[in-house]
């Protein structure tokens, strides 16, 4: 391969490390990201400034466009970008790749003989090369900028000063909008929030998770109409959890942890049988990552809680779990419970739950399909559903609500990111108050109910 | 033991010049590694924005926070200056005897005294 710049040692040797990627996550981008990764040579990382690829994953909706193009020109050139379900702008029609679900996937070692390569020519920034607020010169007396401070440093105002939810104490609040692709947050998150020092002080605005993956819920929700064994749905049920599991610990910190729990659930979804979910339960006893918050830290009042389903509910003593009316014939042994209600016992109750459901599916192995009868509603990992959901496009500009604002208020950046991570999406959308409607097609209740 | 002891006069001006070398290799180092990659664009406006994941920064970064645990350096800072005083007095300790420890005892007592103003003040509680 010919290298620009020459064929130099230290060159081919940076052309054999692993590919860094940063991964924009749209909706349903689970398969796009799996795929891609699964084959090994490329690694993701959390910062676009530290990756040379930019893989757009699932389909981002319009109104998000401009933060994704932000994000795009912030990746340091030679860069390129895949577009793996949604697609690219006019103007990187020619360079940057796009990859349907159905075509060929680029290999990581063909992306990098593609940046090294002598003739290629970086993609160009999708944003207008403009300062945020031009420097307007002195004025005639020798002043310049506006107000006390004297100017805007780099087009941006300084911050303004403000009373300290803590103790009144009067020091600058900074605000700024930790955007939908920001890899601490889950996928869709932004958060347009006012801190001082590391503590979140008000949120404003905000736009809503994205909904967990059409795939994914699809099995559950379409059991009606298309008969599923249980093992298959029990094993999308595990690796649904141990998904969020894996994201938990990667915010931990403990990234070969993750790693090994996504790859149990990757492999669950993919078909693998693994007996029992021990090892994993072992090891993230072991890591402590569950000691990462205080207990009792993270407890949602009584009016949150009966706004969201799923295991969040049932970690705080709610005891519904409709596998024994569902599926007929399932012996179910509920899952142990949680009854705490913080943050401890929501993990506990995904790790709970995905053993249950692994030992359930390894039991009913070999049983046939069924559906079950008409109406009934099924216990999917994020609640009862009875009829098919949409998720329309939010508004990046949602006002959350009041009682969602009042948990994070007063919470330090970890202590919030942790928080925020310890629910799956719907849970999430559910506290943000986003009113979910039922599928156009489908007349009737279609609420998580 | 006194004062030549500890110095060498003759190998002075060599032992600069060793110094000022190992850092202009340093220097020369850090230099080349940083211009392997060959003549960079310079960064345009869209990349100075800093990573938010999409999201904009209406307001500077640099902004005035509170150091929420000077209380507890405070308290270190005082408590190692004692400690400083302790250190030769522990030599000179058992030659000295009994007034030696009296002293020291005085000096501790008179210390302590900030820490009961500190704990009732409430440096101590956790927030």
């Amino acid at each position: 391969m010919a290298i620009a710049g020459g064929n130099v040692w230290w060159k081919k040797l940076a052309a054999r490390d692993t590919l860094p990627v940063f991964v924009a996550r749209g909706r349903d981008s689970a398969t796009a990201e799996h795929r891609f990764f699964s084959r090994g040579g490329a690694r993701r990382v959390d910062s676009p400034r530290h990756a040379q690829v930019l893989l757009v994953a699932g389909r981002v909706p319009e109104n998000l466009h401009n933060a994704l193009h932000q994000v795009h020109d912030q990746l340091p050139h030679p860069r390129i970008s895949v577009w793996w379900g949604s697609a690219p702008p006019e103007s990187l029609r020619d360079i940057a790749l796009r990859v349907s679900d159905d075509g060929s996937v680029p290999a990581p070692a063909d992306l990098t003989a593609r940046l090294f390569a002598a003739d290629y020519r970086s993609e160009p920034d999708l944003l207008s090369d403009q300062p945020p607020a031009p420097w307007r010169g002195r004025g005639d007396h020798g002043q310049g900028g506006e107000g006390m401070m004297g100017g805007k440093p780099f087009g941006r105002p300084m911050a303004m000063t403000g009373f300290d939810l803590r103790d009144g104490l009067q020091l600058d609040r900074p605000r700024l909008t930790v955007g939908p692709f920001f890899s601490a947050l889950p996928a869709g998150l932004s958060l347009e929030l006012e801190l001082q020092g590391d503590v979140i002080q008000d949120i404003r605005r905000c736009h809503p998770p994205f909904p967990p993956d059409r795939h994914l819920l699809e099995a559950f929700l379409g059991v009606h109409s298309e008969p599923a064994t249980i093992a298959r749905l029990e094993r999308l049920r595990a690796a649904f959890h141990l998904h969020h599991l894996a994201h938990y610990l990667r915010l931990c910190g403990l990234s070969a942890l993750a790693r090994r729990f996504m790859r149990v659930a990757d492999g669950m979804l993919g078909g693998g049988r693994p007996k029992s979910l021990a090892p994993l339960r072992k090891a993230f006893l072991r890591s402590a990552a569950i000691r990462a918050t205080a207990p009792g830290f993270g407890q949602l009042n009584d009016v949150l809680l009966h706004r969201i389903r799923g295991p969040a509910r049932r970690a705080a003593g709610d005891q519904g779990d409709l596998h024994r009316e569902a599926l007929p014939g399932s012996e179910f042994f509920p899952a142990r419970h949680a009854k705490a209600g913080d943050l401890r016992a929501r993990l506990w109750q995904w790790l709970h739950e995905a053993e249950a459901a692994c030992a359930l599916a390894t039991r009913l192995e070999g049983s046939p399909a069924e559906s079950p009868a008409e109406g009934v509603a099924v216990e999917s990992p994020v609640g009862r559903i009875a009829a098919p959901l949409s998720f329309p496009d939010a508004d990046p500009h949602l006002e959350p609500s009041a009682q969602f604002k009042s948990l994070l208020e007063g919470m330090e950046w970890q202590e919030a990111m942790l928080f925020l991570a310890s629910f799956d999406a719907v849970a999430l959308r559910q506290l943000l108050g986003v009113v979910e409607s039922a599928a156009a097609d489908c007349p009737g209740e279609g609420e998580v109910q | 033991m006194d004062a030549t002891d500890f110095t060498d006069t003759g190998r002075f001006p060599e032992q600069i010049l060793l110094l000022f070398f190992i850092a202009a290799l340093s220097l020369a180092f850090a230099a080349t590694m940083r211009g392997l990659n060959g003549p960079q664009p310079p960064a345009s406006e869209p990349q100075k924005v800093p990573f938010l994941g999409g999201g904009g920064p209406p307001t500077h970064a640099w902004s005035r926070y509170h150091v929420r645990y000077y209380s507890m350096t405070l308290l270190f800072i005082a408590f190692e200056m004692e400690m400083m005083f302790m250190y030769p007095w522990a030599v000179v300790y058992l030659r000295e005897g009994g007034k030696a420890l009296m002293e020291m005892g005085m000096f501790l007592g008179i210390l302590s005294v900030g820490i009961f103003y500190g704990w009732r003040e409430g440096i101590f509680r956790w927030q």
